[in-house]
């Protein structure tokens, strides 16, 4: 057997849920056996104890099943009840600067990419992960730890550090950045060459003054005038996603 | 994005479903798996029960008792199941009538239904004359049938209409007293058994039948069929599925528990029956000498065993009002007893109606007497009436697994069985009845077959009247997310 058939209970569940989300309520018991591959008699069960617990409802005039609203309840212990606003308030952002935006999480002193512009994607997500010192992304994080200094969260500490070490980037060159990101507020990079780009990276910050986030713009061409403009954009964009989407529930991951 | 999730997210209403279900008017979620349970055990009655069977099946049987009940015991578990195939999938007012209907059709969801109407009735209108008598000899009344007592009839004229406002207002703590009520006298049944178990040292000798002393075939079926009649009413908690939290689990959880409860209780008092009468006892958990020894048992086994009797008048009466009440919302019956009552959320006609029933019928008895021919159906319908039932519910399970193309052997074999096993006894029991009182059988049939004859005119005679029988309380749009997939048939 392939496929869900050879997964989990609640992984068999949930195939059956999408088989009936996906096929609407003409699917027989039988015909859901079928796509899922699954032994009927097992599968007949399955349904019956989603149907009992009203995740699924038996259709009175056709033969098969519709999604009940227990499903959505369902969702909900899995996902917030509210909404995320963060892909609102960067397309917001794209929108009012017409540059490329992305957005990225700092989990654990790791670099997540949560939201790439589709535009203008990122030269190489490898070397944003890793070589912290060539991106205002990376620059970002490496300044959150600067070295021989204490920190609350000596893990996160640890592995920035590991992966500045990895990358060639001599404990000078942290405090460099460190120093330059403090008076500034944000790490700006610029990329000269034939693939010329400017990048500017503003933190988004816990109530505890943690950074979690960042908000990034990166423009074709290397001056760094063209990326400064949208400066006060950004810093709004950034203190809109620290209230509404870190002030209640900090989320790090 | 999955289908799933898409479906979640947009969260719409399905619009391929109703706006309102059949039984609408019925407050959904309004009744827990407790108030199931409570509304099958008192429909049971185990108390009466236990007090009635241990001698009877003693007294036909003999050493087999214990093998007969074990028997009994297992086709009511297996009428259980088969109820349970149709409970786990739709949630019906109307029970083993609905489920019949969906199985096998109008015609034999027809002779089901009307002998459940018979049946609820005769065993309401049975026990809530038993009741007055209990009660009547609480106080020292002694004469067993007595017709002319101003007494008797203020008394069934004010339980029927007690029970009949109980559930027009739809009081949910009543079935739960009457759980209490039962629970109350089947421990003391218990602690009595236990003494008298005790008393003749623990002498599990009775179980193993002496081959010897085996009883004939047919009374053998007699005493089964006598047992069988001691579980009637255990399927009644169906009936309020409609109103209860997540009816599709709670229903069949209801029905297995009352059935394996019930038969626990029945099988142990047997055994203490048996090993009384091994040591040389009467067949009878309280005989004539511990009455005599303590006077004031007498009134209080009276008082406790009329409780228990209108516990089984309110049950089934209650079983019976729902059972109206979707035929009439189908058109089989007038439309006015399938009116709800919007501030109650109850079937307040169909409670009226079938309170008036249940008090005229109770006077007839009354007044009938004994040897009357309305008794001699009356106590048929109690007994031949279920067994109709439960043996149409067990044969239907299977072909409804078939027509929703739900069939595996793993779920329908106790259906298959208990359709032999019902099938037997209703034979027997056919047969024995045919030899011992013909014309209380030959009317039972006669008003079957007369209105399920009138009914399979009406549906043939075509004006929509098809599509509505066999109504359940089905999902509608506000239930159910939308899953934008075309709800088109293929």
């Amino acid at each position: 057997m392939s496929g869900p058939a050879s997964g989990s209970g609640i992984a068999l569940a949930l195939a059956v849920l999408e088989e009936v989300a996906r096929g609407g309520p003409t699917l027989s018991a039988n015909r859901i056996a079928q796509l899922l591959g699954m032994p009927r008699a097992s599968a007949y069960r399955l349904i019956n104890s989603l149907t009992s617990d009203e995740y699924l409802l038996r259709h009175p005039t056709l033969d098969g099943f519709v999604l009940g609203v227990r499903v959505v309840e369902l969702a909900h212990l899995i996902a917030p009840r509210t909404a995320d606003p963060t892909p609102e308030i960067i397309a917001a952002l794209r929108e009012r600067t017409g540059e490329a935006v992305h957005f990225v999480r700092y989990p654990g002193g790791r670099v997540v990419i949560v939201d790439e512009d589709p535009d203008l994607p990122l030269l190489s997500i490898d070397r944003t992960r890793r070589q912290l010192g060539a991106t205002a992304i990376g620059r970002l994080l490496l300044a959150e730890f600067p070295p021989l200094e204490a920190t609350v969260d000596p893990v996160a500490a640890r592995v920035v550090a590991d992966s500045a070490r990895a990358s060639g980037i001599s404990i000078d060159e942290r405090l460099r950045i460190a120093s330059e990101i403090e008076r500034l507020g944000y790490a700006w990079c610029t990329e000269p060459g034939a693939v010329a780009r400017a990048c500017i990276a503003v933190p988004v910050r816990s109530p505890e003054g943690e950074l979690v986030a960042a908000v990034v713009l990166s423009t074709v061409g290397a001056e760094r005038d063209r990326v400064a403009r949208h400066l006060g954009a950004l810093l709004d964009a950034s203190a809109e996603l620290a209230h509404r989407a870190y002030a209640v529930d900090p989320q790090r991951g | 994005m999955s289908a799933l999730s898409d479906a979640i997210a947009r969260r719409t209403p399905d619009a391929s479903l109703g706006t309102i279900s059949p039984l609408h008017g019925l407050r959904r979620g309004s009744v827990t798996t407790l108030d199931l349970v409570a509304q099958s055990v008192a429909a049971v009655a185990p108390a009466g029960g236990l007090l009635i069977l241990t001698g009877g099946l003693v007294e036909r049987t003999g050493s087999f008792a214990f093998v007969a009940l074990l028997l009994t015991t297992v086709a009511v578990i297996l009428v259980a199941l088969a109820m349970s195939i149709f409970a786990r999938r739709i949630s019906a007012a109307g029970g083993i009538y609905t489920f019949v209907t969906r199985g096998l059709g109008p015609a034999a969801g027809m002779v089901a239904g009307v002998a459940l109407l018979l049946g609820y009735a005769g065993v309401s209108i049975d026990t809530l004359r038993s009741a007055v008598r209990r009660i009547d000899a609480a106080f020292g009344g002694t004469s067993r049938w007595a017709s002319d007592g101003f007494a008797s009839t203020l008394l069934v004229i004010g339980i029927g209409a007690a029970v009949t406002a109980v559930i027009a207002l739809g009081a949910r703590m009543s079935t739960r007293v009457m759980l209490a009520v039962e629970a109350v006298v089947v421990v003391a049944l218990i602690a009595v058994s236990v003494t008298v178990f005790a008393a003749s040292g623990w002498n599990l000798a009775g179980i193993v039948p002496e081959a010897g002393s085996a009883p004939s075939l047919p009374s053998f079926a007699e005493g089964i069929g006598f047992a069988l009649v001691c579980f009637v009413g255990f399927e009644s908690g169906a009936a309020l599925g409609p109103e209860s939290r997540r009816p599709l689990a709670a229903v069949p959880r209801a029905l297995v528990w009352t059935v394996g409860s019930v038969a626990a209780v029945y099988l142990f008092g047997v055994l203490a029956q048996l090993s009384a009468v091994a040591g040389g006892r009467e067949a009878s958990l309280l005989t004539e000498a511990d009455l005599a020894a303590n006077p004031w048992l007498d009134p209080v086994v009276h008082a406790v065993v009329a409780a228990s009797w209108i516990a089984c008048t309110l049950a089934c009466t209650n079983a019976l009002v729902r059972l109206v009440f979707t035929m009439a919302r189908e058109g089989v019956l007038p439309r006015a007893l399938g009116r709800t009552s919007a501030r109650f959320a109850t079937p307040h006609v169909a409670a009226l109606a079938a309170g008036t029933v249940l008090v005229i019928g109770t006077l007839l008895l009354v007044s009938a007497g004994r040897d009357s021919l309305y008794r001699d159906v009356v106590h048929l319908a109690e007994s031949m009436a279920f067994i109709i039932a439960y043996l149409a519910v067990c044969a239907a399970a299977t072909p409804y697994l078939v027509r929703i193309r739900e069939f595996s052997l793993r779920e329908a074999w106790p259906a298959l069985l208990g359709t032999l096993a019902l099938a037997g006894v209703a034979a027997t029991e056919m047969l024995a009845e045919a030899a011992d009182d013909a014309t209380a059988l030959c009317i039972l049939i006669a008003l079957v077959a007369a209105a399920t004859i009138a009914h399979l005119l009406r549906v043939r005679s075509g004006r929509g009247f098809a599509g509505r029988i066999g109504a359940y309380d089905t999902p509608v749009a506000s239930d159910a997310i939308s899953s934008g997939a075309p709800a088109r048939r293929s």
